[in-house]
């Protein structure tokens, strides 16, 4: 088992955002977490990744308790994460976007910049050659040099992925990869992400687009009012009549 | 006017010390320091005191730099809790708090009468030369020098992640860096500049009291850097300039612009300093030398 959220709650004041939710993953797993807007998705996200502490439960990743440590340090661990609206480095180009992700730079430290330049500029080298690997693997390689911010929404997206690549992590949670993504492109996020988890990449992916996300997945969670409702293959989940009925207000 | 010239020159290189500092705090980091005076005040009177007891100056100078890097310390570790907004006001609170310090520990700093006779640079350091010359070939020197050690320092891995963290600090949050420790590292080394021009500023003036180191001081360091372009080395340094460039230039206008009193020219002064900016801010809003944002 890769990652866990063990029976995690999160109480907002009177409101409980999460109520005893749990979800597991194996090693290179792709799973699927749908459920209507309010559901506790992007809540579950943040607590998974750091950014909220859970009222209660605890989070596990590659079998230690991360439940403590801060966003930062999980993602060193290699469980990294992707923003439902991009949040690229708007003044950076595409390049920088990703050299800055990353990890165990020698140049972070103001010492290593005045004492150690010729070991730096060796490790900027085969940080750029992983980049440019990257975004070339992600169809960026033409705007490699542009600023990020003039980059189209679809642009942003696979940016926001390439970045997280650069970590070399375990596990993405994905937030709405193809949120206000044109469908050609739908099509070639899509194809990336399946091609990563070929290669061992975990995926987590919360996503409205139920079509694109059940042909990629092979698992799905649904949530609704802050619980687990359902759990299965997408043709077994999107069956039942309960999903249907939390996700589709009853209609189809 | 030659020696005018030089006087000039000196101040002028003064603010560009500290505007440098600044722009690594707001242009490149996106950290608003409305106390940048406070560190200056810090490396002056710690230069002035620790010269007026005898001490060497170029190890005074070096404890200026140093103890105005450290006092920034607190105030980025308080960065790392507040949104930007209040950070705006407590570095504000800091540099009147390092005036108040001074006006009242008189046993250090003679409070309201301030240091005298603090020794200039080329009595100080023996040099053959006047002082407006030695302080002033002194400063272009300092000037450089820290023009290539920030020329290198944002063009280092480090300089990217201060870009990344005035961009969007969460985002790099989630790539597994510690925002906090370069908020931190970039506020005392931004001060460290505004000690080195304190301690400038303190051995040129050879006289310190609490009421040079008002907020307004601050607030012509950060016209300077918006008038050059925030977040670009060259901005810091050509916007100094023009912004001294302004302040004496309009001394002048007294012989051009007839029937305006002694008193009314110092408002009239600062009237043209304002309507400069304000044309600046709707014809060449990233500055002269353009901003972060248009490279």
């Amino acid at each position: 088992m890769t990652f866990a959220a063990n029976d995690i709650s999160m109480r907002f004041g009177g409101f409980l955002a999460l109520d005893h939710v749990s979800i597991e993953m194996g090693e290179s797993d792709l799973v699927g977490l749908i459920g209507p807007n309010g559901a506790g998705k992007s809540t579950l996200f943040a607590v998974a990744s750091g950014f909220e502490a859970a009222s209660g439960g605890r989070v596990v990743f590659k079998g230690q308790d991360v439940t403590a440590l801060s966003p930062s340090a999980r993602a060193r661990l290699g469980l990294g994460r992707t923003f439902q609206v991009p949040r690229e480095f708007t003044h950076l180009s595409v390049l920088d976007n990703l050299v800055v992700a990353a990890p165990g730079q020698l140049g972070e430290r103001l010492v290593n910049v005045f004492l150690r330049p010729g070991d730096i500029a060796r490790q900027r080298a085969e940080i750029v050659e992983k980049a440019e690997g990257i975004a070339d693997f992600l169809n960026l390689a033409r705007v490699i040099d542009q600023p990020s911010g003039k980059l189209s929404g679809g642009q942003k997206k696979l940016l926001e992925l390439g970045r997280v690549l650069m970590l070399d992590p375990a596990l993405i949670l994905l937030d709405e990869p193809f949120a206000g993504v044109n469908p050609v492109l739908v099509g070639e996020i899509s194809e990336r992400i399946g091609e990563l988890n070929g290669r061992g990449v975990g995926f987590l992916v919360v996503e409205h687009n139920l079509q694109a996300l059940s042909d990629l997945v092979r698992r799905m969670y649904v949530m609704d009012r802050g619980r687990i409702i359902a759990e299965g293959t997408p043709d077994e989940v999107l069956a039942r009549d309960a999903v249907r009925e939390a996700y589709m207000g009853g209609v189809v | 006017m030659e020696g005018y010239l030089l006087a000039v020159g000196v101040i002028a290189l003064i603010y560009m010390l500290m505007t440098l500092g600044l722009n690594l705090h707001y242009g490149f980091t996106g950290l608003i320091n409305f106390g940048h005076v406070g560190f200056f005040a810090v490396g002056a009177y710690t230069s002035a005191i620790l010269a007026v007891h005898g001490v060497w100056l170029p190890l005074a100078f070096l404890a200026a730099v140093v103890l105005a890097a450290l006092s920034a310390w607190p105030l980025g570790v308080l960065s790392l809790r507040l949104r930007i907004e209040y950070l705006a006001i407590v570095t504000l609170g800091f540099s009147e708090a390092v005036r108040l310090f001074i006006v009242n520990e008189r046993w250090l700093t003679n409070g309201v009468q301030g240091i005298p006779g603090i020794p200039n640079l080329s009595e100080g350091l023996g040099l053959p030369m006047s002082a407006t010359t030695t302080t002033f070939i002194l400063l272009v020197l300092a000037n450089l020098a820290a023009i290539l050690v920030i020329h290198r320092i944002v063009k280092s891995p480090f300089g990217r992640a201060i870009e990344a963290i005035r961009d969007d600090e969460e985002a790099l949050r989630a790539l597994g860096k510690d925002p906090g420790s370069f908020k931190i590292r970039v506020f005392m080394l931004g001060a460290a500049f505004a000690g080195l021009g304190g301690a400038f500023y303190a051995h040129y003036i050879t006289f310190v009291t609490p009421d040079q180191f008002l907020p307004l001081l601050t607030f012509y360091i950060w016209v300077a850097m918006i008038l050059g372009g925030a977040g670009r080395v060259s901005g810091a340094a050509v916007g100094t300039l023009a912004l001294v460039g302004f302040l004496e230039g309009s001394r002048f206008l007294r012989d051009i612009v007839p029937g305006v009193a002694e008193v009314e020219m110092a408002s009239l002064r600062l009237g043209v300093v304002g309507l400069a900016l304000i044309l600046l801010v709707i014809y060449r809003p990233g500055g002269i030398m353009g901003d972060y944002s248009s490279r």
